[in-house]
């Protein structure tokens, strides 16, 4: 299945891209997405460990399972306000 | 609007939210709240601090996953409204460069009596720091920094302000 990434504040910056696709196996957990994401972006492996992260705009704990299509979004820490 | 045509039926205002990179107007906010039903407007403007720690802040930059936010509010304003007896809300983040002084997020909420406003603004603001996904960097002389809130821990002051408890 194909799923679309988004980076936000510090993720993007290290990462360097906004968004991404991502082919992972149906059912992918977000945590093995996460480490997906951490070996094609080393530099953001550490920063990863901080992060939440959201599927299709609702926060979303690590063993949530993804679908084709789904978003995943990358959340640093947030700092609004 | 064409003459003869009759006036549309004016009903409640809905909510107000919006993550804009436009100045934001508080008055504007507190006329979109206000109803002659409601005796109280209780606002809260947080603006952009000079320094951090002592150090001389020189602007900011804030980025916004404007979907999430859009529906963090939504959730945010029904929590509210199920909680207080609240009239409308108003509240609006800013994204992009803010200089020094300028408002970054707006809170205004309308309800009949005063305590019902002022604790439903209080805990807007509260919630949007812990759950907004909206990112903040601060620009000094000597680099930058993405500003992370601390409202999870609780226990030291935040980084819009001395109104949390130091420890």
């Amino acid at each position: 299945m194909e799923i679309r990434v988004q980076f936000f504040g510090r993720a993007r910056e290290v990462a360097g891209v906004a968004e991404e696709r991502l082919r992972l196996p149906d059912g992918t957990t977000v945590a093995a997405a996460a480490d997906r994401l951490a070996e094609r972006h080393p530099g953001l492996a550490a920063h990863l460990a901080r992060c939440s992260f959201a599927v299709n705009e609702s926060y979303a704990g690590r063993d949530a399972r993804l679908a084709a299509g789904d978003e995943l979004a990358v959340i640093p820490p947030i700092g609004g306000g | 609007m064409p003459a003869g045509e009759p006036p549309v039926p004016a009903g409640p205002p809905a909510d107000h939210y919006a993550i804009q990179a436009a100045p934001i107007d508080l008055a504007e906010l507190v006329a979109r709240v206000g109803g002659p039903g409601f005796g109280a407007i209780a606002t809260f403007s947080g603006t952009v601090r000079d320094s951090f720690e002592g150090r001389r802040v020189l602007h900011l930059e804030y980025e916004a996953y404007e979907a999430m936010a859009l529906k963090v509010l939504g959730e945010i304003g029904a929590a509210l409204r199920s909680r207080f007896d609240v009239g409308r809300l108003a509240i609006v983040h800013r994204t992009g460069r803010l200089e020094v002084g300028e408002t970054s997020v707006a809170i205004a909420v309308s309800a009949p009596h005063r305590r019902a406003a002022l604790a439903a603004c209080d805990l807007a603001i509260e919630r949007l720091k812990a759950e907004l996904p909206v990112w903040k960097k601060e620009f000094f002389e000597d680099g930058a920094v993405w500003r992370e809130n601390d409202e999870r821990s609780g226990a030291r002051p935040d980084s819009a302000g001395r109104e949390t408890a130091a420890p």
